[in-house]
């Protein structure tokens, strides 16, 4: 199992830092409020690294009335989206050992997917698995140390929480449209979006975004195939 | 909640997080990949994509919908937009959505 961690690997991680120091601060000072130690928010950041997930759980923490099971429930399906990602990536990772699968695992968010799928997907990619690896690691190890600063100092610094959470879909924006190689990947992709907002309105706990990309990719499908036929 | 219980929490948490992450690469890489999960797979990034961008522009922070014109995350977005498809570089599209969404804080009312 090798892990890259060179300049490259930088060049393509730093809007993920850009995103999550202020992101991962903004949890830390949370997890303060709720009552954790610099120990457990860090231990958390670590065993769960998940944006959404660790913020929703915390607020749960700090209502009382939350059952722990409610807590790890409302987490199973706030992060049950990564089933997406690492289907995605799986055809990426052909050969790699059963270890290296685990570790890679871990890492993997919306943002550590967007960049190494973007990565991956290049024409002419010279992306590898161990890169990869080195995004996903160089994340986590900044998430954590944001989210334990964030417990740390948190009252001493103001963060412009619009802002923070503007970064990270800018980035989306930007490597959503570098797959905007056809008509029917805009469309599907249109599609998806609309789906997501016309079912938030029933589903919650993000859950509308993966119910809205298994119907939009579908019918994305679909629509190829009739494409074929004809 | 008293730090055992955090700490069971958190161990839970880890779990329920880590099987969705790690299954799909054991499961799919010991099958051979049939050309509608492959078909299927290439449209999932953009899918995924949509949804959350629109997500976060559209869906305010309790839950109400903004299709307003004067929605800075969507002004903001139509310059990141704009940016990324001429350059495509990431960088420049963040860079300039970030000044972008900046400045029409300042300027639009909200």
């Amino acid at each position: 199992m090798y892990c890259t961690l060179n300049r490259e690997v930088v060049r393509a991680v730093w809007p993920i830092w850009l995103g999550y120091l202020p992101l991962g601060f903004a949890g830390g000072v949370l997890s303060q409020k709720v009552g954790l130690t610099p120990l457990e928010i860090g231990v958390m950041s670590l065993l769960v690294f998940a944006g959404s997930g660790q913020f929703i759980a915390l607020a749960m923490m700090g209502s009382t009335g939350s059952s722990m099971s409610s807590i790890v429930m409302t987490t199973f399906i706030v992060n049950l989206r990564h089933l997406l990602y690492s289907s995605t990536l799986a055809q990426y990772l052909m050969r790699q050992s059963g270890k290296y699968l685990g570790v890679f695992a871990q890492g993997i968010t919306d943002e550590t997917f967007a960049v190494n799928f973007n990565k991956f997907s290049e024409i002419q990619s010279y992306w590898d698995p161990s890169k990869a690896l080195g995004v996903n690691i160089m994340a986590h190890g900044c998430w954590i140390f944001s989210n334990v600063l964030g417990n740390v100092v948190g009252n001493v610094i103001v963060v412009d929480t619009a802002l923070v959470s503007y970064t990270l879909t800018a980035m989306f924006i930007g490597l959503w449209s570098f797959h905007f190689l056809n008509k029917k990947l805009i469309w599907t992709g249109i599609l998806g979006g609309v789906l997501a907002l016309i079912l938030s309105n029933y589903l919650d706990h993000k859950l509308h975004i993966v119910v809205a990309t298994v119907l939009a990719a579908s019918i994305g499908c679909i629509v190829e195939s009739w494409g074929k036929k004809s | 909640m008293t730090s055992a219980e955090i700490f069971y929490c958190t161990l839970g948490m880890c779990i329920v997080s880590y099987i969705p992450r790690v299954l799909p690469p054991f499961v799919l890489l010991r099958m051979k990949l049939s050309p509608v999960l492959a078909c299927w797979l290439k449209y999932v990034p953009t899918s995924v994509f949509g949804a959350l961008v629109f997500s976060e522009i559209f869906i305010g922070p309790d839950h109400t919908f903004n299709f307003k014109l004067d929605n800075i995350n969507l002004l903001a977005s139509l310059f990141v937009l704009a940016v990324a498809v001429r350059t495509h570089s990431l960088a420049k599209s963040i860079v300039v959505g970030l000044i972008a969404f900046w400045i029409l804080q300042r300027f639009l009312p909200h």
